[in-house]
């Protein structure tokens, strides 16, 4: 790559169109992401030029989507797809689709919720 | 992080267990809104033995492919929650893996579990009982009718398989969308019925 914008830190576009995830095994940031976090694409878009697999992602999710139905989707392990999801947050091309605290598993409010939620549906 | 802040949705991760064949495949994809998926997870833990010389837990990690399916569904207004929807998050486990600590992080933070169970090959049920019930996560007992099998009682399958009392056993036909959704119904039943029972004697 000798595209002076390559070597600059600034966006996604330019700078890492070349490697997947550059033989990184951690996202740079983490964001408390795991397989069941949820994003989602920032509306109005902004056109800027990504590698494809980051534009793959911002097309899923266009609705709240999982980490794992991404990784899924796009046949890449979770750890790869997690990377991906992070460096999209990083750069607010997603953002976080759950907005208030995650209630715990064992939240009889949450639970109740759910239930009443699928016996409605 | 910026966000919506008008819109939420909640994750809720629901693990489909049970043993080589039990149909956790084809009960993820009845249950699923979406095509069921397949996504490649790496397990990794620690170690149980210590390198003695170094103090070093060695690593080890192995991938299996999980089932993955999705069903989102709209909450009731002014649920306390700040939320509008829930997406369940359905993770179906491969049979032939064995049940152990490496499922730890996969588990973690799961409303609950569905143990499939196919009636010839009842024992196949007993590690996947067993992680659920050291891990205190609830679950449900799922017995899967495949075509020409004398229906077992589920009150036999629930005493064969030494459960507490409490833990529902219900029949199911993993190839249906509505027997799914009544185990799905079962589950959260059962885990808001503990949940809002230990939030009483806390
Ligand atoms: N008759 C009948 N067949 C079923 C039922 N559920 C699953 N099957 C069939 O049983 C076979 C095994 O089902 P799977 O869903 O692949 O089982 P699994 O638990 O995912 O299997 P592994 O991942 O290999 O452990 C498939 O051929 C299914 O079509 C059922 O309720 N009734
Ligand atoms: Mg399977």
């Amino acid at each position: 790559m000798d595209d002076g914008a390559a070597r600059s830190d600034e966006g996604l576009g330019a700078v890492r169109p070349y490697a997947l995830v550059q033989g990184r095994v951690e996202p740079d940031q983490n964001y408390g992401l795991d397989r069941s976090s949820l994003v989602q694409t920032v509306r109005n878009r902004p056109t800027v030029a990504l590698a494809h697999h980051y534009n793959q992602v911002l097309d899923l999710c266009e609705e709240p989507c999982s980490v794992a139905e991404i990784a899924g989707r796009l046949r890449r392990p979770v750890n790869v797809a997690t990377i991906w999801v992070s460096d999209l947050l990083a750069e607010r091309l997603l953002l976080p689709a759950t907005t208030g605290p995650l209630p715990d598993p064992d939240n009889p409010i949450f639970l109740r919720q759910v239930l009443d939620a699928l016996i409605r549906y | 992080m910026p966000s919506y802040g008008t819109d939420s949705t909640l994750p809720a991760k629901i693990i489909i267990a049970g043993g080589f064949g039990a149909g956790k495949t084809t009960f993820v994809g009845a249950a699923s809104e979406i095509r069921p998926l397949r996504t490649e997870e790496q397990l990794t833990a620690a170690s149980r033995n210590i390198d003695s010389l170094h103090g070093l837990a060695a690593k080890s990690t192995t991938t299996v492919a999980m089932d993955f399916g999705r069903l989102t569904l709209p909450l009731a207004a002014g649920n306390g929650l700040g939320a509008q929807h829930v997406q369940l998050l359905m993770f179906g486990t491969p049979g032939q893996q064995r049940f152990g600590f490496m499922w730890d992080g996969l588990t973690h933070r799961a409303v609950g579990a569905c143990v499939l169970v196919d009636t010839r090959r009842l024992p196949d049920a007993f590690a996947p009982v067993e992680y659920f019930e050291r891990r205190t996560m609830p679950f449900v007992v799922a017995v899967n009718r495949f075509d020409g099998m004398r229906t077992h009682d589920t009150g036999d399958v629930h005493a064969a398989l030494d459960l507490e009392p409490w833990v529902p056993v219900m029949d199911c036909d993993a190839r249906e969308r509505p027997s799914a959704r009544k185990v799905l119904i079962q589950l959260l039943r059962h885990a808001c019925d503990r949940a809002e029972a230990s939030f009483l004697t806390r």
